[in-house]
């Protein structure tokens, strides 16, 4: 019997979706019982029946619970955008907003605050503002010639470079009672709020439609001309990669504000762990990003309670010595 | 069996014309070089072969059945193309490609199955690769992912095989052995074969028809012994060209 | 004999007497006018000026409202965006915003004195306006007394320090009216929120604290280490305050209450004591903050009748 994979790699593709998945788990629960109100044994489990004391019952149901679901669906929606726009690229630097996809929704969102607009207009406008980044980065990029990898990340960047230029400009134009929630928005935060069915819909969408086609994206990952000689419709499937992964980052957005880290380094991590065959890498790296934010949310509310930091700050200092120590295993593991 | 047909093709790349109202048949069996200096287009001709690069005017068929006219995914399981570079695959496993090779042949809502798992194990054997298929492409030497790459066109098992400057950068051994052996292979096979090649010798050695694009749209084609002359290449170099003869085998040398 | 001596000796005299009579002048001179026109600002430097200042640049609203109320408003040549108290402020020409100082206006207008503000100027725009050779008085206050010293130090350098010690005492009084009215129970636990998306609250050095204080109630978090903290949502929960006040801005009603509203575990929304104060008075270090603290101990009051009756 041939050995296809390294022994090591092939049992880990089998073992580690499970193991995410209950660390999903342990996060989730964790994130219920832990927080700035103490709430015994006996009071959670009846506070998450619904039967504890009011308070109990409303900080467990009403504020904790929305938002740890909303870092699942936000974290695993980032991560697969992230996996996504790697391969979209060919680029290991590649992240949900290189395309300027967070740039356009930060726009939006900064002239809502500017304009003294009531808060409930925010999400609205950052998903306005990532699909406005998402058209005109398509008609930049229309014309002549096949759209390459090059092309499309040289026009995204540019673009998101012009919406931090904007961002810069109306930092300097707003009020300074103004510039406190603004900054706080642009660092990404979560909010107490339920991710909602459109949201939680896109990402188990885009995460069943990217394991269908993980053999195309495979493929797309050797480049377009091989995919090409392969049998792949390789314009089509990019524009609806292109699509997928920013509708993703566009709902993750509205949600938290652009959250970094996530979507650029947990695909890394899942591929140093099992490869980069996309029908494991896609789950797991999904599993992986949710069970990230969680506990970065967690971390964010208790590390300096009642202090509160925003979750995109913690996401960054828990991820990088996780995926500097697989960084260093892989390397050790590939000079034995 | 299947025959290879370029009906008027006529291909432009940039402002250089390739070639112009080109009729060539490969026939099941036949080994094809096509010749020619840098930049003439001879890998944007293969391309269009292959159904990867528009042309001008013309059409390409199989078995009288025009390409463009085909599926993406029957045209894959009809031609296999071996590329010229391959500095972009540096971080996938011999392991992947081969899987990839295989995607034409499994349906959308199937897995890679066990067939699949046996034609790689094979071809992976019968290669002498199974060693290195687990190592990421870039730690691999020039020869080796060569190697990987044309056990993956065996894997893609198509009747139509092009391959463009094959054996480019490999040590004169393994130019000899791997010509050898795949080309009796895929005559046996009966396999369509159309190589670019650079080397004229090993071109006239190893091919039994010769395409040589000239320049400008001109091309002159037929059986080796026929077009391999010293006038041919002289004006298909630029250069003279002198004949000798050794080990009854002509040699084409620059004078 | 009478003829000769008189003529010898009344020059010299007048001359010692003219001599003495300048030099005791000039003595008691400096003494009269020099210590009036010389402080020293929140920096350390020494600020003097040979008469008192008659165009005057204020770097922020809260001064532009103390000049006004000692008396010195009409000296003003240049205030700061957000200047709109008293109404006469409104005309002034502008100068720059919290973000930004136009400096070459402030150079056409030649001012005297340039009055600064430690805790919302940049340090680099103030030495900018140094190194041009103005002269630039920097102050921070941060307590309820800081204001009123600030009233007294400002009279003395404008030269006004009669009506400056008028306001101040004014305003001095007004205060300890404010705390003596406060009851002699149990302070009445306060959340202060000052933005809502974040949680923004204040800590204990603030001087919304002293007037909380002063007013009979005590800040849930007024032990933490940073100005102006972040908290979560489930911070503010855990303490469970009796009362929650807030700014409100002029055109618009306090939306942070709405996001209470829907909280009713906490005391303070289940016994519907919300409470918001005008933002412009309990934001600025000025005279106003005597309307600030008097709204706050009223609010505080009103909240007192309910809980104790």
């Amino acid at each position: 019997m041939l050995q296809a994979v390294s022994r090591k790699e092939s049992a880990r593709r089998l073992w580690l979706p499970v193991v995410l998945l209950l660390l999903c788990a342990v996060a989730l629960a964790a994130s219920l019982k832990i927080g700035s109100v103490v709430i015994g044994w006996s009071e959670f489990f009846a506070a998450l029946m619904g039967k504890g004391s009011p308070m109990a019952t409303a900080v467990v149901l009403d504020l904790r619970l929305p938002r740890a679901l909303s870092a699942l669906v936000v974290g695993g929606g980032l991560a697969l955008a992230g996996a996504l726009m790697q391969v979209l690229l060919r680029n290991p630097l590649a992240d949900p907003y290189v395309l300027g996809t967070s740039g356009g929704a930060a726009v939006m969102v900064l002239l809502v605050l500017i304009l003294g607009m009531p808060y409930s207009v925010v999400p609205v406008a950052a998903g306005a503002g990532a699909l406005l980044s998402m058209g005109l980065l398509l008609l930049l990029v229309r014309g002549p010639g096949d759209w390459s990898s090059s092309r499309l990340l040289l026009t995204g960047i540019v673009l998101a470079s012009g919406w931090g230029a904007l961002i810069s400009f109306l930092l300097s134009i707003s009020e300074a009672r103004q510039i406190q929630g603004m900054l706080f928005w642009l660092m990404g935060d979560l909010q107490p709020q339920a991710p909602g069915w459109w949201r939680s819909g896109v990402v188990f969408l885009a995460l069943l439609l990217s394991f269908i086609f993980s053999r195309d994206l495979n493929l797309l990952a050797q480049g377009d001309l091989r995919a090409r000689s392969l049998g792949l419709p390789t314009k089509g499937l990019r524009l609806a990669v292109l699509l997928a992964a920013s509708v993703l980052t566009a709902a993750a957005v509205t949600l938290a504000g652009p959250i970094g880290f996530i979507g650029l380094v947990v695909p890394h991590m899942m591929r140093l762990l099992v490869g980069s065959d996309h029908r494991i890498l896609i789950p797991c790296s999904v599993l992986a990003g949710g069970a990230l934010l969680v506990f970065a949310e967690l971390l964010a509310r208790v590390l300096f309670a009642p202090q509160q930091l925003p979750a995109g700050v913690i996401t960054a200092f828990v991820g990088i010595p996780i995926f500097l120590l697989l960084l260093q295993r892989s390397v050790r593991q590939s000079h034995s | 069996m299947s025959h290879l047909e370029a009906r008027g093709l006529s291909v432009t790349v940039a402002a250089t014309r390739v070639c112009e109202d080109l009729n060539v048949t490969i026939k099941p069996g036949e080994v094809w070089s096509v010749l020619g200096r840098n930049g003439v287009g001879k890998t944007t001709l293969l391309h269009t072969l292959a159904g990867l690069a528009p042309c001008a005017s013309g059409s390409v068929a199989i078995d009288d059945v025009d390409i463009s006219r085909l599926s993406g995914r029957a045209r894959a399981q009809q031609i296999g193309i071996l590329f010229q570079h391959s500095d972009d695959l540096s971080s996938l496993t011999g392991h992947d490609l081969l899987v990839n090779a295989r995607h034409p042949w499994i349906g959308r809502w199937q897995g890679v199955e066990r067939k699949d798992e046996q034609i790689i194990e094979r071809v992976a054997r019968d290669h002498a690769i199974a060693h290195l298929i687990d190592q990421q492409f870039g730690v691999l030497s020039g020869g080796e992912r060569r190697r990987i790459e044309l056990a993956a066109l065996a894997v893609q098992d198509t009747r139509v095989v092009l391959l463009d400057e094959p054996v480019n950068h490999l040590d004169l051994h393994f130019q000899i052995q791997l010509l050898t052996d795949l080309l009796r292979q895929w005559r046996t096979q009966k396999k369509v074969v159309v190589m670019v090649m650079h080397d004229l010798n090993l071109a006239t050695r190893f091919s039994d028809h010769l395409l040589c694009l000239l320049g400008d749209g001109e091309s002159l084609s037929g059986p080796t012994e026929v077009v391999a002359n010293e006038e041919n290449f002289s004006r298909l170099i630029g250069h003279p060209i002198r004949q000798h003869v050794a080990d009854g085998r002509a040699l084409f040398v620059p004078v | 004999m009478i003829a000769r001596t008189p003529f010898r000796w009344f020059p010299l005299r007048s001359l010692i007497a003219t001599g003495l009579l300048v030099l005791l002048f000039g003595f008691l001179s400096r003494y009269a006018f020099a210590t009036t026109l010389e402080q020293v600002d929140d920096r350390g430097s020494v600020i003097s000026l040979s008469a008192p200042p008659v165009r005057v640049v204020s770097l922020a609203p809260h001064l532009t409202e103390i000049l006004f109320d000692i008396g010195a408003g009409q000296r003003l040549v240049g205030v700061m965006a957000f200047s709109d108290f008293p109404e006469q402020a409104k005309a002034l020409p502008r100068v720059g915003n919290h973000s930004h100082i136009n400096f070459e206006q402030i150079l056409s207008l030649q001012p005297d004195l340039i009055l600064g503000w430690r805790g919302g100027n940049r340090e680099s725009d103030l030495k900018v306006l140094r190194d041009f050779g103005l002269k630039v008085f920097e102050t921070d206050p941060r307590t309820l007394e800081d204001v009123a010293a600030l009233m007294r130090r400002l009279g003395m350098i404008l030269g006004v320090p009669e009506a400056a010690e008028d306001s101040a005492r004014h305003f001095e009084e007004a205060v300890m009216r404010l705390r003596k009215a406060r009851s002699n129970r149990r302070p009445l636990r306060v959340f202060y929120q000052v933005w809502d998306q974040p949680i923004y609250t204040l800590n204990g050095d603030h001087v919304v604290n002293q007037m909380i204080e002063g007013c009979g109630g005590t800040n849930v978090f007024s032990a933490l280490d940073a100005l102006s903290p972040v908290v979560s949502m489930e911070a503010v929960l855990e303490t469970n305050p009796e009362v929650i006040l807030g700014p409100r801005e002029s055109d618009q009603s306090a939306s942070w209450m709405t996001r209470w509203e829907s909280w009713p575990q906490v005391k303070a929304v289940a016994n519907k004591q919300m409470h918001s104060i005008p933002a412009d008075l309990v934001a600025r270090m000025g005279p106003r903050l005597v309307d600030a603290m008097a709204a706050i101990c009223g609010s505080l009051s009103i909240a007192r009748s309910q809980y104790d009756g």
